[in-house]
């Protein structure tokens, strides 16, 4: 196929270039003394605020025991399918725990959707955002990483329940 | 049982149900009838092989007309007679249903997460079809024993029961030796063993189906999975020669749980223990107790996995070579495996030897009873000797022989064989031996890998007569084969086994093999 090519006729400025290089450096000198938006990443960190979905963790009572029941609402929940849930039966008053639980970070999308349908809030999504590594096991999170102390998750668990609150009245 | 089983003598009357005509049977029960044209009635207490109780209150419709009185009536105990008039969604039957709810809810706990019947717990369904969300109780609720064990296989959580007693007419007038019953009395009842004493019989398992509520649960599927992430399969139970009709209900490639089905003509809704927990057999471990490929034994007798044609081509000159060969099939072969069987040994007689051949007909062991269980421990005894006309050998008849001289196809002589028999056999190992465990026969000379009834498909015949069909319910191991299949290619590699090929190349190797078998060789 043959093509025609349109040439645009330059005029004797255009051909110059330089106003268009004077356009160009005003806009780089005039940002030069803005404020820097730019983040110093891995120095300078980034505050989550409280409604960021970061990494789905399990929360751990005061006295060490799992929150979750084993009661696999998650597992079903979950779109990718990242969560797998063995349950045990314990001593405990509640008769129930998981003895295996694990979220493939590498398949989790970060939707929330299993922190929204835990009926115990034993499953929260926490202001981690930091995940890569170099290995997919290590991507692999068993309970024994998954467990975090309540005192650390207490602000989500608090802001979730507000929302949930105020959509299910 | 439903109505329509015994259409012959049924009159049919019409009656009117919300409004429409429908003919309905005279005299059969209202609820089933309700059921039947795709109306549905909540319910608890009631259930089809039980007789009628009446006591939940959940099942209620209005009645205008004829019959009930009018107004509010519980379906589960009206039988229908003519001019019935009906509603079973209106605003004083939602009510009522809704009240019933709230009261049996007012004390159940709040256990969804934690419970095992959740996702098939009819209360659960039905309150979530009435939709009332939040209680209107502020009274603390009754607190009772939350893990009380019932014996070795059930254990009952008293604050879920909801006291429908399913579980005590159960015993009551089906297995006929009551065991459970309600005791104390109005918001203090609850259910307990006479004497709290243990619950026996090989039928207890049936109570956990029954119970409408996760209150009694089965100490062995106890929070194993949870109900919805189970794939269920019909199948026939092969633990006896009764043939009860199951479904069972595996994950990840294991089976978790089985279950009956109703089938009026042979079990009814119920099946025993034995066979509702006796599944370990056909979950065996790969790598440990599962024969994961053929294997033969070379001329050092250690065992050498191998695959299916060289398997083949060590078993083909085997039998040929030995003119005695007494062929066992296992009682737990289909009908189909049995012709294969039969056809393969006949190919043997027309190479001029002299096999014998039959299926292992087991003693009759002591569980047998007057309701479901049979004393035959196989289920298809029947099939292979009527049906494919084999030749029943008892266990007498195979203490005495020569091991050398035994080939074992098929599932299950590890259950079926004595101890010492089987010691016996395994000391100097059988000549073939088709199964699925691999530490049954660690002599024999040809090992080939089969499948389990738990995966295959196929027919046996039930004590009955009844001809019933299995499915297969696992997937086998990579390099095993179907039972049928590997007998069908036996017979293949036996008709074009070329003896002066074999002459050249492989009778050394053969004769060295074959020591054990040297006095029938001739
Ligand atoms: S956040 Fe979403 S994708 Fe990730 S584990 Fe939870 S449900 Fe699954
Ligand atoms: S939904 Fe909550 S309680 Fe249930 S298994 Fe998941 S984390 Fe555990
Ligand atoms: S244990 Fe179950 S079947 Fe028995 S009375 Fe209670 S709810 Fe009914
Ligand atoms: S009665 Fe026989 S066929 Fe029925 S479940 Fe028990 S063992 Fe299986
Ligand atoms: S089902 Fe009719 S009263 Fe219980």
């Amino acid at each position: 196929m043959k093509v025609r090519r349109m040439e645009k006729r330059l005029s004797l400025m255009e051909k110059l270039a330089i106003p268009e290089i004077l356009k160009g450096l005003s806009i780089t000198f005039r940002n030069m003394f803005r404020p820097k938006v730019t983040r110093q990443y891995p120095e300078e960190r980034y505050e989550a605020p409280i409604a960021l979905k970061g990494q789905p963790l399990l929360v751990e009572n005061e006295d060490g025991t799992p929150r979750c029941v084993a009661c696999s609402m998650c597992e079903v929940v979950c779109p990718a399918m990242a969560i797998t849930i063995k349950a045990e039966e314990t001593e405990r008053y509640i008769e129930r725990e998981p003895e295996e639980f694990s979220i493939d970070m590498l398949r989790c999308i970060l939707c929330g959707l299993c922190e929204e349908v835990c009926p115990k809030e034993a499953i929260i999504m926490s202001d981690r955002y930091e995940l890569a590594n170099f290995t997919r096991e290590s991507l692999v999170f068993h309970k024994d990483r998954l467990m975090t102390p309540i005192k650390e998750l207490e602000g989500r668990i608090r802001f979730t329940k507000e929302k949930f609150d105020k959509w299910h009245r | 049982m439903s109505p329509d089983t015994n259409k012959a003598e049924t009159t049919y009357t019409s009656i009117l149900v919300d409004g429409k005509e429908y003919q309905a049977p005279l005299g059969g029960r209202l609820i089933d009838f309700l059921h039947s044209i795709g109306k549905e009635i909540p319910h608890f207490c009631y259930h089809q092989g039980l007789p009628v109780a009446a006591s939940c209150r959940q099942c209620q419709i209005e009645s205008k007309g004829k019959g009930p009185r009018p107004g509010l009536a519980v379906s589960c105990r009206e039988t229908i007679i003519e001019g019935m008039e009906i509603l079973t969604d209106s605003e004083l039957v939602r009510k009522a249903r809704a009240g019933v709810m709230e009261f049996l809810l007012i004390n159940h706990p709040l256990d969804c997460p934690i419970c095992d019947k959740a996702g098939e717990c009819m209360l659960q369904d039905t309150a979530y079809a009435t939709g009332q969300d939040r209680g209107r109780t502020h009274e603390p609720r009754r607190h009772l024993d939350k893990r009380k064990s019932l014996g070795d296989k059930i254990l009952l959580d008293n604050e879920r029961c909801i006291l429908c007693t399913r579980c005590v007419r159960f015993f009551e007038a089906v297995t006929k030796e009551p065991q459970l019953t309600v005791l104390d009395r109005g918001d203090r009842s609850y259910l307990s063993t006479f004497m709290g004493d243990p619950l026996h019989g090989n039928y207890q398992g049936n109570i956990v189906d029954l119970c409408p509520v996760g209150a009694l649960t089965l100490k062995k599927f106890r929070f194993k999975s949870r109900v919805w992430f189970l794939h269920s399969t019909e199948t026939v139970c092969g633990l006896c020669s009764r043939g009860c009709n199951i479904s069972v209900e595996t994950r990840d490639n294991k089976i978790l749980r089985i279950r009956p089905r109703h089938n009026p003509n042979i079990n009814d809704f119920w099946m025993c223990d034995e066979g509702r927990l006796e599944f370990d057999r056909y979950n065996l471990e790969v790598t440990e107790t599962r024969l994961p490929s053929p294997f033969y034994r070379d001329s050092q007798g250690h065992q050498v996995p191998t695959n299916l044609q060289e398997a083949l081509d060590q078993a083909a000159p085997l039998l040929l070579r030995n003119p005695k060969v007494l062929f066992v099939l296992s009682p737990f072969a289909t009908i189909e495996e049995g012709w294969a069987f039969k056809e393969m040994v006949e190919t043997l007689e027309r190479f001029g030897l002299e096999p014998e051949m039959g299926y292992y007909q087991p003693d009759p062991n002591a569980k047998g009873d007057e309701f479901l269980h049979t004393d035959e421990p196989a289920p298809n005894c029947k099939g292979l000797r009527e049906e494919v006309g084999l030749k029943a050998i008892p266990p007498e008849s195979l203490e005495g022989q020569d091991p050398t001289r035994l080939a074992l196809i098929g599932f299950g002589f590890g259950e079926l064989l004595g101890r010492a028999c089987l010691e016996t056999i395994a000391a100097q190992g059988p000549l073939l031996h088709l199964g699925i465990r691999s530490d049954l026969f660690p002599n024999a000379l040809v090992r080939l890998a089969g499948w389990s009834p738990m995966e295959k498909a196929g027919h046996w015949i039930a004590a009955c007569g009844t001809k019933q069909y299995l499915r297969p319910a696992l997937r086998p191991p990579a390099l095993s084969g179907d039972d049928f299949q590997l007998l069908t290619r036996l017979q293949e590699r036996i008709l074009t086994w070329d003896e002066e090929q074999f002459e050249i190349q492989d009778k050394e190797e053969l004769g060295n093999q074959t020591q054990g078998t040297e006095e029938v060789r001739t």
